[in-house]
């Protein structure tokens, strides 16, 4: 399936009442470069309008009005632009005097208008190149000026066949087969071939003794006992003890070597889910929840080898166990196992029923389920908050609500299985006491079975009726196993957006300049969070970042640590762009402190020496003075052997921040990034910190984002960010004098007592 | 390998230099430091940086909370200053040894362990994962519920019976 087009030309989808139009503007002379159907009109009511661009003008048609209902001269046609507002949007273009909407669009159009006004600049473009060619010089400039900005997150779709995705998908459950999912699941058999045809063989031994014992149980009746022949009752009892025990050993080595096989398919799914975790971008991670992941790796890997290795083997062998069963059967009596056979289609009928309905009793029963997590994840790590408020009444009355209604889904979902159970415990048994009736009529009438065949016949029941019990519910354990592998592979199939680059430039320092290009940025298609960010840093200059929360300060520095990739421009460091250069080594010169540092479940020396395993403890110690944090590190009974998180919920903000500062410090980078690294730390602190950063920052490249402004006081130059772009970029006197939202911040602070900043020579 | 930035001044001071430390108890048993040419502190505590992983380097010493100062190597000091030291150490770091583990009962939930220390005979309870501390390239150390320590040497391998215990209850 293809993505549905809506620009047309000419093409066999061109809705009828367009197609005149356009031939109507061609015989007149006027070659008709695109257009485009909108799904709503200027008034915002459902009824068609069409864009038509010419090479002279932008026209609006509508089926039912002989003449253009707007238009516009390309001449005078300065800049497209699309807004999108809450379920609709529209295309501008922008004239020298005033701003024309053209088209008016419902929001499941955005992505193709997205695209149409590509287009629409595109020609725009080329027009002006041709007409005047400074002109375009200009346009080709302030094209990103005026960003256009779904508002909020816009849905994924997928790149194959257009449908939508779940938020938290990458490939979509349609475009993933069933084949090719089973494909992929066993692809991680193959290592293990000669373990799985072992399983196999000895899997078939077992079936084949099971399928025996009937057939040795007759000649014991009939032979044997009714024949009064005690020598061979010998010789029957014999083989058959013999055969039991074998059946009981392979069963014992059969199950050691699937454990074995098992684990190690499952082991190198784990392994390949998280090794690829780890390289996703940050992106990925920013929609994933940590728990889904963790699920991913945990359960939804074990779900999948169940089934690759159990499922699957089960199948192969239940076939060949039936085909067996029934062909002897057959030959014993074709009328009772026809009898047999007889409930049969009523019992599938009966299964898919089931199959149908029992998802929606599970489904409801999950949701539940979720629903009980989620409160738990919400209420328990938040219980301060709970308590805060007094509000555990609550909490405990919502969670009883919500325990209560899964405890009745459940009920009632595994009275639904009962209910099947019993209808094919019934259908079974009904063909069984039949072959009883028929079988034993037959016996004592004579003519027909022996004793001992007719109770054969009923053992080999047992065996028949296992596989078939085990068919009906494969296509569940299938969809299940399916899930699974759809969210694994999904996880698989993501592609590393930033790439790690092992091949690219290597960079060992950073010698001149770090460059942003003309950045623009925006997290996953939403708005811009930065827009057009152009400076030039020198290498060795401390920077100071300045600005109201959300005006992108942390996300400037997130994309100069390459966590994400700019959306459009670029960063240059030494000349190099930074998307090219290989991210491990460019990593290698970067330390940084983040707004919400993490610490990780080890000690805190560990923790310092996180980005350097090999210092030893006296580098580390030097580093927690120069962060301020050996003495309280020393205040600890355990010092520097504290675990770090079990103390964690016990350390202050404060605390914590310093511990990651050492941890920055240690690492002794060429660029050091703080994201105020020091705003939960009291102000004597912050000074003494201060002054150790200050010999830190002397030689190397460091970025500041800083609320007080103290903080800065060593700053070489300052970037002032508002609402997603830069507002200024220099010096603190600089700015004092020409920014006055910088003034008003510096006025702010000194009235509230803070230390006013240093004038920089 | 590494260019060494150096941040003058700032750690020489703080580490005291062997040669300039004396340790000595006044007459109320209290332990002194004298510090050539920087003074002298009575009622002086010590403490480990690392107690669990470098029990014998960075000791600091402090005085009324003050830090005074860290001691790189204990062995570098004279013999009788160390022998005071060691000393303190000893009883501020109450870990004993594990030599043997006799037994583990488990309980609802708890463990009692029944252990052979250098120190002697002991009980102890553990709770869960928690109260175990597994020192990364080094020992284990146990915290009971009362927050008693005991070190489980690495490097020196316990009998077979104390070895399975162990792997089965820590
Ligand atoms: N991971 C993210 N995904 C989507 N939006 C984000 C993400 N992180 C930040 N934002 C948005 O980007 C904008 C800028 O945020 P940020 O750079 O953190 O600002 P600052 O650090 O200046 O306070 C905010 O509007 C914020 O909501
Ligand atoms: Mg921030």
């Amino acid at each position: 399936m293809s993505k549905k087009k809506t620009i047309v030309w000419k093409l066999d989808s061109t809705p009828f009442w367009m197609r005149e139009r356009l031939d109507e503007l061609e015989e007149n002379g006027e070659p008709v470069a695109f257009c485009f159907e909108s799904d709503m009109n200027i008034a915002g009511e459902y009824e068609p309008e069409a864009l038509v661009v010419t090479h002279e003008r932008a026209l609006v048609i509508a089926p039912d009005r002989e003449e253009p209902l707007r238009e516009v001269p390309i001449p005078q046609i300065a800049l497209a632009k699309a807004k999108w507002l809450m379920g609709n949007g529209f295309l501008l273009v922008t004239t020298w005097n005033e701003n024309v909407e053209l088209l008016r669009f419902s929001s499941s159009l955005s992505g193709t208008v997205e695209e149409m006004k590509e287009e629409l600049d595109r020609f725009l473009m080329s027009r002006l190149a041709w007409e005047c060619p400074d002109e375009h010089e200009k346009k080709v400039k302030h094209r990103d000026d005026e960003e256009s900005t779904a508002e909020g997150e816009k849905a994924r779709r997928c790149p194959q066949c257009g449908q939508l995705l779940p938020p938290d998908r990458d490939i979509c459950r349609a475009c993933l087969s069933a084949r090719a999912v089973m494909s992929r699941m066993l692809a991680y058999l193959k290592p293990y071939k000669a373990m799985v045809a072992v399983t196999m063989c000895l899997t078939l031994v077992m079936a084949g003794i099971s399928c025996s014992v009937p057939r040795l149980s007759r000649t014991l009746l009939d032979d044997a006992i009714l024949g009064q022949n005690l020598d061979l009752l010998k010789v029957v009892v014999a083989t058959l003890g013999v055969l039991l025990l074998l059946r009981a050993g392979t069963a014992a080595v059969q199950r050691l070597v699937t454990t074995r096989l098992a684990q190690n398919v499952i082991y190198d799914l784990r392994q390949a889910v998280y090794s690829h975790l780890q390289r996703l971008s940050m992106e990925y991670h920013d929609r994933q929840s940590t728990g889904r992941l963790i699920a991913r790796v945990m359960s939804d890997t074990a779900q999948l080898q169940q089934f690759a290795v159990g499922t699957v083997q089960q199948f192969i062998v239940d076939i060949l166990m039936l085909v067996i069963v029934l062909g002897w059967m057959m030959m014993c009596s074709v009328r009772l196992t026809v009898m047999l056979w007889f409930p049969l289609p009523v019992f599938f009928l009966l299964v898919k029923w089931y199959h149908n309905n029992v998802h929606k009793v599970l489904r409801k029963a999950w949701r539940k389920r979720a629903a009980m997590s989620g409160h738990l994840a919400d209420t328990i790590p938040g219980i301060e908050m709970v308590k805060a408020f007094s509000q555990e009444e609550r909490a405990i009355g919502e969670f009883r609500s919500i325990s209560s209604s899964y405890r009745t889904e459940l009920v009632r979902a595994v009275g639904f299985s009962a209910q099947f159970m019993l209808a094919f415990m019934v259908l079974t048994q009904v063909g069984t006491v039949l072959v009883y009736w028929f079988g034993g009529r037959g016996t004592i009438e004579g003519g027909g079975f022996t004793v001992g065949q007719l109770f054969m016949f009923i053992g080999w029941i047992a065996l028949m009726y296992a596989p078939v019990w085990r068919f009906a519910t494969l296509t569940e354990q299938f969809e299940n196993a399916s899930t699974s592998a759809e969210r694994v592979f999904d996880v698989l199939d993501t592609e590393v957006v930033v790439a790690a680059n092992p091949k690219g430039h290597r960079l060992t320092g950073i010698e001149d300049s770090i460059r942003f290009e003309d950045l623009t940025f925006s997290y996953d298609g939403g708005p811009a969070v930065l827009k057009n960010v152009d400076l030039e840093v020198k290498a060795g200059e401390t920077i100071g970042i300045v600005g109201p929360s959300g005006s992108g300060k942390t996300t400037l520095i997130k994309l100069l640590c390459r966590f994400y990739d700019p959306t459009r421009g670029r960063i240059m460091v030494d000349g190099h762009d930074l998307a090219e250069v290989e991210l491990a080594s460019y990593r290698k010169l970067l330390a940084i402190v983040a707004q919400n540092p993490t610490l990780l479940r080890d000690t805190i020396l560990e923790n310092i020496r996180y980005g350097r395993p090999e210092a030893g403890i006296e580098e580390v110690i030097h580093a927690a003075r120069t962060a301020n944090a050996h003495d309280f590190i020393m205040q600890f009974p355990e010092a520097y052997d504290t675990d770090a998180r079990e103390q964690g919920s016990r350390l202050s903000g404060g605390e914590r921040q310093r511990i990651c500062i050492a941890r920055a410090v240690l690492k002794d980078p060429t660029l050091l990034v703080l994201d105020e690294a020091t705003s939960a730390v009291d102000t004597k602190n912050e000074k003494l910190i201060q002054n150790a950063l200050d010999k830190l920052i002397q030689d190397r490249t460091t970025f500041i984002i800083a609320h007080r402004l103290s903080t800065l006081r060593n700053a070489d130059r300052i970037i002032m960010m508002k609402e997603s772009r830069v507002l200024d970029f220099g010096t603190h006197s600089q700015l004092m004098t020409r920014c006055d939202p910088y003034r008003e911040l510096v006025e702010a602070q000194s009235e509230l007592g803070a230390e006013p900043i240093r004038e920089v020579a | 390998m590494r260019p060494k930035r150096e941040t003058p001044g700032m750690s020489e001071e703080y580490y005291i230099a062997p040669e300039d430390l004396t340790v000595f108890h006044d007459e109320s048993n209290n332990l002194n430091v004298r510090v050539k040419g920087r003074g002298e502190w009575a009622k002086v505590v010590v403490r480990l940086a690392c107690p669990y992983s470098d029990p014998e380097h960075f000791v600091g010493l402090l005085h009324d909370g003050e830090q005074i100062g860290m001691i790189r190597d204990l062995s570098d000091l004279a013999e009788d200053s160390r022998a005071l030291l060691k000393q303190a150490l000893i009883k501020r770091y109450h870990i004993p040894e594990v030599a043997r583990i006799l037994s583990v009962r488990e309980t609802s939930n708890a463990a009692v362990w029944t252990v052979e220390t250098d120190k002697g005979r002991r009980e102890f309870m553990v709770r869960d994962r928690h109260n175990f501390r597994r020192i990364k390239g080094r020992d284990l150390i146990i915290v009971d519920v009362d927050g008693n320590r005991f070190r489980v040497r690495r490097g020196a391998p316990l009998d077979r019976e104390s070895q399975k215990l162990l792997d089965l209850h820590a």
